[in-house]
């Protein structure tokens, strides 16, 4: 790539002389006057002296010694175009002129607003998604794929929270009279019953009721007919506030006259209870766990996307972006995949949950199924809050690792 | 070794002006044990073109690296405007590099963005006014004749172009200092004298400018300060250099060369 050396190039920097005198051309004042708001507090190193004047390089003035040194024998550049005659030159002059006209720095500026550096930023996402479509579709369907997955087991539990509550909340006390009782005093144990307190109800099954149900239930399963009477006793069925007071209830009502058995389903209840709070814990837990890896799967898949563009991190730093600047539309792009991947996760559950209800509904009458408007709105809302605080999440810490590298 | 007193040359300003960059007894050595730079003294005064020259590894991009702040030294002191800078907060950082404009053999120019984006990314990273932005990017890249390819990605233009978009993004926040790693590295010559005519222009405007090449024509025809570094040392500190090597060197000091 060396050039044959020839004469006359030992003329230009004798030429340079008069170049850096410029001190009549007035020096441009800083423009970063108007930045050096950014920086705000910190004693800002950009308010530099006024006197950036130029030092006219000294060493022009000497004497040239490099007679000695042509070793080369003066190179040939008479072709390239180093006209370093600034000032004469007209290139230089319109130089000169094109950073003159700089000099009103407009006039005093406030500190640019949020607004100008959202703008920056959303135009900073748009380019850094236009430029690499296929990571923002890797982040979005993680995001997806974890967000389906955490609102489907969501639904799930809070089905089961809500069918052992149901389950719960049905239990009642049977009381079962003596072949003494007469049904003609069934509303004197009434008065009996309620004045023992969290009786939310008395029913009267008499013994005919009973057997009829019965024979209902069984259906034709089982022929009832060659039964001589009926050997049901009349009954009671009590439901009480709340499953904490079946037991309670149950030994005050075996004091009553004519009460033969009371049956308030205890092991029953309290298996019950007992599995409402474990469906409670470990749906916690798994939740947490659930929670725990999505957070981690996405900010991996962002570290990726970030990895990818650390050289970019790199360049950014060097021309003196603070690391805020970078940072943010990072931020961005994380919390706007976050969103979109939970928003189509919600959409898809919200949607399939609707179709999916009525269905089973139709097959299993009796199974409590959530409602869709029970739960779906607060589920939606929680899956895109929660998107955009992973995605964000996600963007920060693994920025921050190369911004601190 | 260094010989940066005896190199300042007797000036009326000399006295009052203080060096623009000045490194004291600095010595860098990385976590691996390698020992980058040795005991350097060195000071450039505000408008000097300087040259920079050693082989690979001799520690010039390490000298050049304290300066915008990549490396902090090992041992001794970082001024730059007189302003000492190796123990700054690294929340100032940005606004060191803001006055020191950094170029390199590979340009690191951001691939996404056109020529045009890429000069004003550090405009706004100023918060420059939206309104100034253009006009001034444009001034930048007339500066650099890419005036019609503002629009272009980098990958688009040749790797002259390219390494000229990146000087006007070193230029566009009007620096004191401009850094040069091997600034024409990977460049044909013609294109290497475009850069360096552009250089030329930059510190006519009165910024200082500190080269580092190989690029031994340049430097012998430039006729500037230059600078030799050998195993992390200076060895060498011409007022007008020429471009030794290390055999060439012995011959001209026994020829009584300029060499101080």
């Amino acid at each position: 790539m060396k050039r044959e050396p020839q004469s006359g190039v030992l003329e230009i920097p004798q030429n340079l002389e008069p170049v850096p005198l410029d001190p009549q051309t007035p020096q441009k004042p800083a423009p970063s006057d108007s930045t050096s708001k950014v920086g705000s507090s910190q004693p800002n190193p950009e308010s530099r002296p006024p006197k950036r004047a130029p030092a006219p390089p000294l060493e022009e003035d000497q004497p040239a010694p490099e007679a000695v040194l042509r070793p080369l024998g003066a190179a040939d550049f008479t072709e390239t175009p180093l006209s370093l005659r600034a000032p004469a030159s007209p290139k230089a002059t319109k130089l000169e002129e094109l950073y003159e006209d700089d000099l009103p720095p407009l006039k005093k500026r406030r500190g640019p607003s949020g607004g100008y550096y959202l703008e920056c930023f959303l135009r900073e996402v748009l380019t850094n998604i236009r430029h690499n479509p296929m990571m923002s579709v890797a982040s979005i369907s993680t995001v997806l794929v974890l967000a389906l997955i955490l609102g489907f087991f969501i639904l799930v539990i809070a089905n089961l929270d809500s069918l052992a509550k149901e389950l719960a909340g049905e239990m009642h006390i049977k009381v079962y009279m003596d072949s003494s009782f007469d049904p003609q005093k069934a509303s004197a144990f009434k008065t009996s019953a309620y004045a023992i307190g969290h009786v939310a109800q008395v029913n009267f099954v008499p013994k005919d009721q009973a057997f009829a149900r019965l024979r209902q239930r069984l259906n034709a399963k089982l022929d009832l007919s060659d039964l001589e009477g009926n050997p049901l006793p009349d009954a009671f069925e009590i439901p009480v506030d709340s499953p904490d007071f079946l037991e309670p209830v149950a030994h005050k009502l075996a004091q009553l006259p004519h009460v033969a058995t009371v049956d308030y389903g205890r092991e029953e209840a309290q298996k019950l209870l007992r599995l409402n709070q474990i469906i409670h814990w470990v749906g916690l837990v798994i939740l947490a766990m659930l929670l725990a890896s999505t957070l981690l799967i996405i900010s991996n898949t962002i570290r990726l996307t970030v990895f990818a563009r650390r050289k970019e991190i790199d360049i950014m730093q060097l021309v003196g972006a603070a690391d805020w600047f970078i940072r943010w539309p990072f931020i961005l792009e994380g919390v706007s995949q976050g969103m979109i991947g939970a928003a189509l996760a919600a959409t898809l559950i919200d949607v399939s949950y609707r179709i999916v209800v009525p269905q089973i509904y139709k097959s299993i009458t009796f199974l409590p199924i959530l409602q869709p408007n029970e739960i779906l709105p607060q589920l939606n809302i929680g899956l895109i809050a929660l998107g955009c605080l992973v995605g964000a999440l996600g963007s920060l810490i693994s920025v921050n690792r190369y911004l601190k590298a | 070794m260094s010989a940066n007193l005896e190199l300042t040359p007797p000036s009326p300003s000399a006295e009052v002006e203080e060096p623009i960059i000045e490194l004291h007894n600095i010595s860098l050595i990385y976590p691996n044990g390698t020992r980058a730079l040795n005991r350097v003294d060195l000071a450039i005064r505000r408008g000097e073109f300087v040259f920079l020259v050693g082989q690979t590894g001799s520690g010039k991009s390490s000298l050049m690296k304290l300066i915008y702040r990549e490396n902090d030294p090992t041992m001794g002191l970082v001024y730059v405007e007189g302003q000492e800078i190796s123990d700054m907060r690294r929340s100032q950082i940005p606004y060191l590099r803001r006055r020191v404009g950094v170029i390199f053999q590979d340009f690191r120019l951001l691939g996404h963005k056109t020529v045009f984006e890429n000069v004003a990314y550090a405009l706004q990273v100023t918060g420059a006014s939206r309104s100034v932005i253009p006009r001034k990017v444009m001034k930048a890249l007339t500066l650099v004749n890419l005036r019609e390819k503002a629009d272009r990605l980098p990958n688009q233009l040749s790797g002259g172009e390219q390494q000229r978009v990146a000087i006007a993004r070193a230029l566009i926040n009007d620096p004191i200092i401009l850094l040069a790693d091997e600034p024409t590295g990977n460049l044909d010559p013609d294109s290497s004298w475009d850069i360096m005519q552009i250089l030329s222009k930059v510190n006519a405007r009165g910024t200082t400018i500190l080269i580092a090449t190989h690029n031994q024509q340049m430097v012998d025809v430039m006729q500037k300060r230059v600078i030799v570094m050998q195993r992390g040392e200076i060895v060498q500190d011409m007022q007008r250099g020429m471009y030794f090597t290390t055999e060439m060197r012995r011959d001209s000091l026994t020829l009584g060369g300029s060499s101080l």
